[in-house]
């Protein structure tokens, strides 16, 4: 069983929207995990600094998926009844995408807030304090809704790029089996919100500009969002928490290494899949940041995909050119 | 050259050039803008009117608060246009 990609072609093909979620929950029940059985019984062995750094970021980042999913359920619901009468189709996906945000996701992340925040405790980090959990809980601002579903989509896969190194590095079991079991939720989330975007394009609920623009923003290497905390300027967030712009880097406690963040093969892996992302919502190729820009340049001229294909064509050729 | 950009930074987030550039930081050009919600949204406006005037070949956007003034961006880029612009 796989998670539906082709939204739209399946609601014209005459599927409904109680078809897809039952698609949903088939897929949700078959992949849930007990959070109670992964750590029935056992303890941590050798958990080290770098173990202890991914627990404290990842026990915090966890805590701000709910007041995410909580706008997207809103928010979904609302525009769709707004554009029930002009665009049914768009409705229907929205619905769709609301529906997932508030059942499935939610309740996937809250295994991960409670097994990261379990085990955090188990290494001997303090608790989260009340007040810093409610802070994490702010609400999450209204945006246009491709845009956020793009901009979640990059958050997951800054989490499956983390997580996964972080199992990958640990030599304590039960840190990889808790990091590794939900990155590949991670996965399947990062899958959702592109498969939503995509939709929502296709639908003509939003142009192609509004993908490119939030990868855009994701990834450019001059202030951009995958680069959190280590960005030169920051802007004040009112009532809620980007965890990215949280990261503890150099002499603080806790503080991941750069091997863990901009670094190397890390860094590279959430740039090819942003690339990925892009290439899977909109069809267009974009190999590096600088065809990422060009394609998102074009698209503020225009909304059609091949002449925005032919402009990322036409840039990286002269590009190469003046390269000779 | 910066003149048409501003007016094209303007018209789309649905202002005036006046309103824009007063010096007024672009979190207040957001309250103003009639549909402009954050910070992406400017950055659809420059990066636009770098597309509209044909010269977002030549510059990279800079990195910009919502604390700075459409000014200071527009500055910014005319820098890095001076050069080539003849
Ligand atoms: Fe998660
Ligand atoms: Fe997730």
């Amino acid at each position: 069983m796989l998670i539906m990609t082709d939204i739209v072609g399946e609601l014209r093909a005459g599927a409904t929207i109680t078809d897809v979620l039952r698609v949903q929950q088939s897929y949700h029940e078959q992949r849930r995990w007990s959070s109670d059985e992964l750590f029935d019984g056992r303890r941590l062995t050798r958990p080290g600094e770098s173990d202890k750094a991914a627990l404290w970021h990842a026990a915090r980042a966890e805590l701000t998926t709910q007041p995410a999913g909580i706008r997207l359920a809103v928010d979904g619901v609302r525009l769709a009844h707004e554009i029930r009468e002009s665009n049914p189709l768009g409705s229907d996906v929205l619905h769709v995408a609301a529906a997932w945000s508030a059942r499935y996701w939610l309740e996937e992340e809250a295994h991960h807030e409670v097994s990261f925040g379990r085990l955090m405790e188990m290494a001997g980090i303090d608790p989260i304090e009340t007040e810093e959990v409610v802070e994490h809980r702010g609400a999450f601002p209204t945006d246009n809704y491709a845009r956020v579903c793009i901009l979640q989509a990059c958050v997951e896969i800054e989490a499956c790029v983390s997580y996964q190194h972080a199992a990958r590095t640990s030599g304590d079991e039960l840190v990889h089996d808790v990091f590794h079991t939900i990155m590949k939720d991670e996965v399947q989330h990062r899958q959702y919100f592109a498969a939503f975007a995509k939709a929502l394009v296709e639908s003509g609920v939003y142009p192609v500009k509004d993908v490119l623009s939030m990868a855009y923003t994701w990834i450019r290497p001059d202030g951009g969002e995958t680069y959190g905390s280590t960005r030169e300027a920051q802007t004040e967030r009112q009532g809620f928490v980007n965890w990215w712009e949280r990261i503890r880097t150099d002499e603080d406690d806790f503080a991941l290494g750069d091997d863990a963040l901009h670094e190397g093969s890390v860094h590279a892996r959430k740039l090819s899949s942003v690339f990925a992302l892009v290439r899977e919502v909109t069809g267009i190729e974009t190999r590096s940041y600088e065809d990422l820009k060009r394609a998102y340049f074009a698209s503020l001229r225009t909304n059609d995909v091949d002449r925005i294909r032919s402009a990322v064509r036409r840039g990286a050729g002269a590009a190469a050119a003046l390269a000779r | 050259m910066l003149t048409e950009l501003k007016q094209h930074v303007a018209r789309r987030l649905g202002l005036t050039p006046e309103e824009v550039f007063d010096g007024r930081p672009l979190s207040a050009v957001l309250v103003a803008s009639p549909t402009a919600i954050n910070s992406i949204d400017l950055l659809d406006a420059f990066a636009g009117a770098l597309a509209d005037t044909g010269f977002d070949d030549d510059v990279e956007l800079p990195t910009m608060t919502l604390d700075h003034t459409a000014e200071d961006v527009v500055q910014a880029l005319g820098r890095q246009l001076a050069p080539t612009a003849s």
